[in-house]
């Protein structure tokens, strides 16, 4: 059972992880999914561009956590797993 | 800084030599009576020869003698007076130590000691500090007394909710009866006690533990059936627990989720979307106990067919009212986010039954 909390919680730091490693410039820009794209005067926003809002801000909010949760993840995977 | 040190170092030594027998015993629990003695300490000590009483002069600073090695500590006045409160503490420490060094650390003297007092007294504050802090957090993400409302069932409404939930299609007024609050002009809902139509976590959180229960039944049938004489193993009741409750978070997370995605602006709470994805465990212990007492397969199929069609209908009729809540005609696409929502958990909802039967 623990080994079951333990892969929900790796699981979501995984999911966590590859929503944060989106680079702005390199990737979301060129199937153009940033921020950039669209300050435009739409006041509507679209699915798009709430999806965009939501990466940018997990990347800005999560980025300290999840440096510290990762480390922590890599040692107690390296001693025990 | 490094004679100050010296000094109070030097200090407690003359009192070695001065017999001072009413110092020793301070059983006391009261910091004001500490303080008193300490008070009583100052004022005997006045009365000391000529060495001492320039050595409290310069600790405590109250009284300046114009002497050229005083004048350097004059500077360290204010911190010396800051310290003045601690410096009863200190004294009778360590006289207490000089009289039963061992007692302090191990013996009866131990919850006596002033140092003791003052780290118990810091630590109970630091703690109800700590707890206040929490409660506060706490009311923030979880408000207990509407948590306390979902629980406001009684018999008559936990029968009637399972007969809503299993046999929708006859019902006619699905609203929910509410009244506007004079003093936050917020809605207030009546509590599941007053009205059919109130969610509820009642039900959810039984037909959850019962679903648990079902569940390792079902698993110990078939593993009867299937003659490998497996023994129950109890750690499947934890493991399937834990599944389930992720699997709520997850889908309530989900279903926040799109909220998001969608614009859609309702404030939905969160125990509603927690009691509305738990119903769905009514109409799948009914398919287990079919599946587990029939053991027909057609039969299990054609219920749970019925089940999911009515837990179908019921979500979206019940999840109607507390979605589509403006009634404001000009955000047509907005009123269309909504609905295809109420679909898509609907579906959603099936789906995820269909899962935890098999």
């Amino acid at each position: 059972m623990a080994s079951l909390v333990i892969q929900i919680i790796i699981i979501t730091l995984l999911f966590i992880n590859s929503v944060a490693i989106l680079h702005e410039d390199r990737f979301l820009a060129r199937i153009g999914w940033s921020k950039r794209n669209n300050n435009g005067y739409n006041t509507e926003p679209t699915i798009k561009s709430k999806i965009v809002d939501l990466i940018s801000a997990t990347r800005t909010l999560l980025r300290i956590p999840l440096i510290v949760i990762n480390s922590i993840v890599i040692l107690y995977l390296l001693i025990l797993g | 800084m490094n004679n100050q040190f010296n000094q109070q170092w030097q200090q407690p030594q003359t009192f070695i030599h001065s017999p001072q027998p009413h110092r020793m015993q301070t059983n006391s629990y009261d910091p004001y009576q500490q303080q008193q003695q300490s008070g009583m300490n100052q004022s005997f000590q006045q009365q000391q020869p000529q060495q001492q009483s320039q050595q409290q002069t310069m600790n405590n600073g109250y009284f300046q003698v114009p002497n050229p090695q005083n004048m350097q500590f004059q500077q360290n006045n204010n911190n010396n007076n800051f310290m003045g409160g601690n410096q009863g503490f200190n004294q009778q420490q360590q006289q207490n130590q000089e009289h039963k060094p061992f007692q302090n650390f191990l013996g009866n003297n131990f919850l006596n000691d002033p140092t003791t007092q003052l780290g118990f007294q810091l630590g109970q504050k630091a703690f109800e500090s700590g707890a206040e802090m929490v409660n506060q957090n706490i009311n923030r993400w979880f408000n207990s007394t509407a948590l306390k409302k979902y629980f406001d069932v009684t018999n008559s409404f936990v029968f009637k909710k399972i007969g809503l939930v299993l046999f929708p299609f006859r019902h006619k007024s699905w609203a929910r009866i509410g009244r506007r609050n004079e003093q936050t002009g917020k809605m207030e809902y009546n509590s599941p006690r007053e009205d059919i139509n109130s969610p509820d976590l009642y039900i959810p959180l039984m037909s959850c533990v019962t679903y648990v229960i079902l569940y390792a039944i079902s698993t110990l049938l078939s593993n009867e059936q299937s003659k490998e004489k497996k023994q129950f193993d109890p750690e499947l009741l934890g493991i399937t627990t834990l599944k389930l409750f992720s699997l709520l978070v997850g889908e309530v997370l989900f279903m926040k989720l799109i909220c998001y995605l969608m614009s859609i602006s309702a404030d939905v709470a969160f125990f509603d979307l927690i009691s509305y994805s738990g119903y769905k465990f009514i109409g799948i212990i009914v398919v287990l106990i079919v599946k587990n007492g029939l053991k027909s397969k057609f039969l299990t199929y054609l219920v749970y067919t019925y089940v999911s069609l009515a837990l179908g209908f019921f979500m979206l009729r019940s999840m109607k009212y507390f979605v589509l809540t403006d009634q404001t005609l000009s955000a047509n696409s907005q009123r269309r986010n909504k609905i295809h929502f109420l679909f898509f958990i609907a579906i959603m909802e099936i789906v995820i039954s269909w899962f935890l039967i098999v």
